[in-house]
């Protein structure tokens, strides 16, 4: 009886101890499942920001690499740019970059046969460039842009060459970009800064490229 | 006992594995999520690396052009390669050239002809290996194309194409972002359709996934008489008078006087393309001083030098007694490569005429070719009465001395001369009548010897001049119209002369160098 009695139930203190180590255990657990669950949200937001910084920022350097023209407008099309040299421009509340590229292409409409294919070189103004007959391409413009785009729902980073629009950066409402144009006009320092995704975090996360144009600018 | 002891032992460790499995699938998941995204960096990284492989392509094409491709000779393309009827190998030295050789010829290799530039079939390097800093195998592929856009065998633009491909990670089978893909346009599987007329000769042996990307260029030729006065160690202006360098463009009659002559000081035909440049740069232990002497000159242009200005101060200490030069039109980012003319090689050399017989011109393809063993005086040019315009070589192997009498060119000719001795215009009024591109006059390679060109009193000179290894001196009251490009340039005195620059210069001359004129990147293949 005794001994049925000592292996049919614990004692209060046995309880307690062993309730008090299962919560010990199991909120442990519960905390760190948390903490690694916002590890992985704010790891996974972290990781697609800094792709997408990267991104405009290859985007943008890719452009302004070869462009002719580097200035900024408040216009929808692009029209009325200032160019920019010695100072800088932050790509937001309606002020756009325009860069206009060097006439290369045969055709800018998406899907034409000769979208891709490139100009000839011709002989005019005594120098040889692309272009058609006897007259030099002119020059194409590409815009970016912060815009909010309706078919997806939110804030993007929009390139837009010769009208047609492709979306660089999506989400991008806390991110914000800054072109910075030397004095004689013939280099950039482009920087993209996004909000850290880490809960309640001010932390501003930097990334910047200094391009050098490689053309000379005709504007 | 044994029963109850084991079956406690157990929930402990059911607990602690159930504990675990769930902390480990929480990490893996988190790891699954997020290293394809942090993997993209790398993919990046190589995106980037693809494109400094272009570039390094492009480079070494462009320095295969400076080596290769300057002065009158014929340029040889070694390690170049090209395609003739579905075989490859190497290239033909004037594969390039405007007009092909016979060989070249029924080799099937001929040039083509776009509306206003005549452009030769490519030669190309294939398969160069790049250190990436990445250190991913990277190949690089470059074609060269020459574009000839007038009839001169000399002025040649060159096109050139580089495709790099620079290997990614294995694990790249997908792109985790469509945005992504857009912008980077990998070939993940198989080769993009687009990019194998850019892989030429072998193909490339850079496995899938890989990143391609092509950059293309055009490139210009550097003219000798880009400048109206360009030196390699002084440059030192008139110390006296009214002196000035400013320009005219005898080919624009609203730029210049009767028949394409310079207007006159103060006319406001007058051009402010002046420009003066010296490649010297200052000693290590004082960075910031002169390095043109302006003397209180006027120049209307551009005047640079190699560093010099203190960029911590307003003021431009790179050049000396700049009162009347607009401060904004001095730099000191210039340095411009100059390397001494080599004379033509080949061809038939015929003597000079016998004296007081005018020296007869050819057409501006096929120049005559004089050589002068001695020294050469006061010369004269018979007219050309042939299509286009008519050309002479005139190569001097002892001094150009013109001490009585002068030169004359008819309109409708250019004369070239080669020198080895001195110069001296003495106090003579050369080639007057005519255009400074007419007597384009280069001084040889010295081998160390000093040689000048001089001239003093009224002399007045229409004549364009490059020797990098001579010192040109002129005093008094000289007058030229023109441009020099010299090893030094000193204008004692000054009075009422002048040095005019003739825009109409920008576009003649044998080639010095290469430099690039138009980039852009192929991003649509």
């Amino acid at each position: 009886m005794k001994q049925s009695l000592a292996h049919g139930a614990f004692t209060l203190a046995e309880m307690l101890i062993s309730m008090t180590g299962t919560t010990i255990v199991l909120g442990a657990l519960l905390l760190s499942s948390m903490q690694l669950q916002r590890s992985l949200h704010s790891s996974e937001l972290y990781a697609i920001k800094q792709a997408a910084q990267r991104r405009l920022l290859d985007s943008l350097g890719r452009d302004l690499r070869r462009s002719i023209g580097v200035a900024t407008t408040t216009t929808i099309g692009g029209s009325g740019g200032v160019p920019l040299s010695g100072t800088g421009a932050t790509i937001e509340n309606g002020t756009s970059l325009v860069l206009t590229l060097p006439g290369y292409y045969q055709s800018n409409t998406p899907g034409a046969a000769t979208y891709d294919q490139p100009l000839s070189v011709i002989e005019a103004n005594n120098y040889v460039d692309y272009g058609t007959g006897t007259q030099h391409a002119p020059g194409v413009p590409v815009i970016f842009r912060k815009v909010f785009v309706e078919s997806d729902g939110c804030v993007c980073f929009v390139r837009i060459e010769a009208d047609t629009q492709s979306i660089v950066v999506e989400d991008a409402e806390n991110m914000h970009l800054t072109v910075t144009m030397a004095a004689d006009g013939r280099s950039a320092i482009a920087q993209v800064t996004y909000l850290s995704p880490r809960l309640g975090s001010q932390t501003q996360i930097a990334m910047h490229d200094q391009i050098l144009l490689r053309n000379i600018r005709a504007d | 006992m044994k029963t109850a002891s084991t079956r406690r032992h157990a929930s402990a460790l059911i607990i602690t594995l159930a504990s675990l499995a769930i902390l480990a699938f929480a990490a893996a998941y988190t790891l699954r999520r997020v290293s394809p995204r942090f993997q993209m960096t790398s993919q990046a990284a190589a995106w980037q690396e693809a494109r400094l492989a272009a570039e390094s392509g492009i480079d070494v094409a462009m320095a295969d052009l400076s080596r290769n491709a300057v002065g009158t000779t014929t340029p040889a393309w070694p390690g170049w390669e090209q395609e003739q009827n579905g075989v490859i190998g190497p290239a033909v030295d004037n594969t390039l050239s405007l007009v092909n050789s016979l060989l070249s010829l029924l080799l099937g290799n001929t040039v083509q002809t776009s509306p206003t530039v005549t452009v030769s079939q490519p030669i190309f390097l294939d398969n160069l290996q790049v250190v990436s800093p990445g250190n991913r195998p990277t190949s690089v592929d470059v074609q060269l194309w020459a574009l000839y856009p007038t009839p001169s065998p000399y002025y040649r633009w060159y096109r050139l194409r580089a495709m790099a491909t620079c290997a990614l990670p294995p694990t790249s089978a997908s792109i985790y972002d469509s945005l992504e893909a857009v912008v980077r346009r990998y070939s993940l599987r198989t080769i993009r359709p687009q990019l194998q007329k850019d892989d030429v000769g072998t193909s490339m042996g850079i496995p899938t996934p890989n990143s391609s990307r092509v950059v293309e260029v055009l490139v210009e030729p550097v003219l000798p008489f880009e400048l109206a006065i360009l030196t390699n160690q002084s440059l030192s202006l008139a110390t006296n008078g009214t002196w000035t360098v400013d320009s005219y463009d005898s080919r624009n009659p609203s730029k210049s006087g009767p028949n394409g002559a310079y207007p006159g000081a103060g006319s406001p035909l007058v051009q402010s393309n002046g420009n003066i440049a010296n490649n010297a740069g200052r000693p290590p232990n004082s960075l910031y001083g002169p390095l043109i002497a302006a003397n209180g000159c006027a120049v209307l242009g551009g005047v640079a030098t190699n560093g010099g200005d203190d960029p911590s101060t307003p003021a431009h200490e790179n050049v000396s007694g700049a009162t009347q030069i607009n401060p904004s039109s001095i730099r000191d980012d210039f340095y411009r490569e100059m390397k001494p003319a080599a004379r033509p090689t080949t061809g038939i050399f015929l003597p000079p005429p016998p004296t007081g017989q005018a020296f007869t011109p050819q057409s501006e393809s096929s120049p005559t070719q004089y050589l002068v063993t001695g020294n050469l005086n006061a010369f004269s040019v018979a007219p050309w009465s042939g299509t286009g315009s008519g050309a002479l070589t005139i190569m001097v192997n002892g001094d150009l001395d013109v001490s009585s009498g002068t030169i004359s060119i008819p309109a409708n000719v250019t004369a070239t001369v080669y020198v080895r001795g001195n110069i001296d215009f003495h106090n003579l009024s050369i080639n007057q009548g005519g255009h400074a591109a007419q007597l384009q006059i280069y001084g040889e390679e010295t081998n160390g010897a000093t040689r000048t060109l001089s001239a003093y009193g009224q002399a007045s000179i229409c004549a364009a001049f490059y020797g990098p290894e001579y010192g040109v001196q002129l005093a008094d009251q000289v007058e030229w119209c023109g441009a020099v490009a010299a090893q030094s340039f000193q204008m004692l005195g000054g009075g009422n002369g002048g040095f005019h620059y003739d825009e109409a210069l920008g576009v003649v001359g044998n080639p010095i160098g290469f430099r690039i004129a138009r980039y852009v990147e192929d991003v649509r293949e």
